[in-house]
């Protein structure tokens, strides 16, 4: 039951795209140990490699290893009620609250950029511990290419893998 | 009875439209959004303005944005129904995705090359992480306000992560109210 709790919450959360609560679930599941840190890694990449919101690739996983194919469905769905439930009230409220669009975006943008800003610390801080020198370099070298081109963050998952292979 | 099957074959066209999109773009809700784009308007479901409409309202919810932007384009164009049949196709190519591929990650899990492999990909995924966070920055509108309460907020939460909800709660109420002092 836990962990459906735990992706109700954070369905809450989850504003401005996936990335914001990346750092929110390794942190909860892998302090709770109901994932191991390989795990989470493999989740991580899988998630990448298929289609999909990767907060919704992670409830689907997560499900399926504690309550099986029933328990897949259950947590994706515990994940949507947040966003289903204000999508709803959002609906019948719409003509009697008026809020200011510009305003709240700008503030939305502010709150993802903190979860974001957290989701980078809690997966980078693992590479600073360890010394890993190599690992940052090739962070800013793929961020540089990030910024500067326009090829897709799969290739750099997939060659990012590869050197892996080769120098570790 | 010719009316009902006429709705249901849109119905299930709104599946299909959503479920292709979904099972043929990898890399997460904001790579879906174009191709979401491009598919509606191109067959003329619904106008760029009322689509960049919706946009912003499935950005504004919590929630992956690809599936609330289904369920908001469902609903538009044919009620509850549209948005349970839009929603389901989002959801069904990546529910039976991450479970195949996953688990065959985790059969070779053992392996010393997948291992490092898996090591490999993470370090990308911290890259792609910083890339997120620098597009979203490149946009925003900063004030001293507004720095003010990132760093705050980035403190507490590298104290003490429990209080996510929270902070963010406080922080997007605040300078909303900030934001909006004067007005009325």
């Amino acid at each position: 039951m836990d962990i459906f709790l735990i992706f109700l919450y954070i369905g809450a959360i989850s504003f401005g795209g996936g990335w914001a609560v990346v750092g929110l679930i390794k942190d909860i599941l892998v302090s709770q140990n109901y994932l191991t840190f390989n795990e989470f890694k493999e989740i991580l990449t899988a998630a990448q490699l298929t289609p999909g919101p990767i907060a919704v690739n992670m409830a689907t996983y997560v499900g399926y290893k504690y309550y099986g194919l029933l328990g897949a469905i259950l947590n994706t769905f515990f994940l949507l009620i947040p966003p289903i439930m204000l999508g709803v009230t959002y609906h019948f409220l719409k003509k009697s609250i008026k809020l200011e669009k510009v305003a709240l975006i700008n503030s939305l943008a502010l709150g993802t950029a903190v979860l974001v800003f957290i989701t980078l610390y809690s997966l980078g801080f693992q590479l600073i511990i360890n010394f890993d020198l190599k690992a940052i370099i090739i962070v800013f070298i793929i961020f540089a290419l990030l910024v500067k081109t326009k090829i897709d963050p799969i290739f750099f998952i997939v060659v990012s893998g590869l050197i892996g292979i080769l120098i570790s | 009875m010719k009316i009902l099957t006429r709705k249901n074959k849109e119905l299930f066209s709104i599946f299909y439209i959503f479920f292709k999109i979904s099972g043929f773009t990898i890399g997460g809700g904001y790579a879906m959004v174009p191709a979401i784009e491009r598919n509606l308007i191109n067959k003329k479901f619904i106008s760029e303005k009322e689509f960049l409409k919706l946009l912003s309202i499935a950005q504004s919810m919590p929630g992956p944005i690809a599936f609330n932007l289904s369920v908001l384009l469902g609903s538009k164009l044919r009620g509850f129904w549209g948005a349970l049949f839009a929603s389901i196709g989002v959801l069904i190519p990546p529910f039976f995705g991450i479970l195949i591929v996953s688990n065959i990650i985790h059969k070779y899990s053992d392996s010393l090359y997948v291992q490092k492999f898996l090591n490999g990909c993470y370090v990308a995924t911290v890259g792609l992480t910083l890339y997120v966070l620098y597009k979203i920055l490149k946009d925003f509108n900063f004030n001293k306000f507004n720095i003010f309460l990132f760093f705050v907020s980035i403190i507490l939460l590298i104290l003490n992560r429990n209080l996510t909800f929270f902070v963010f709660l406080f922080l997007v109420s605040i300078n909303y109210l900030y934001e909006n002092r004067g007005i009325k």
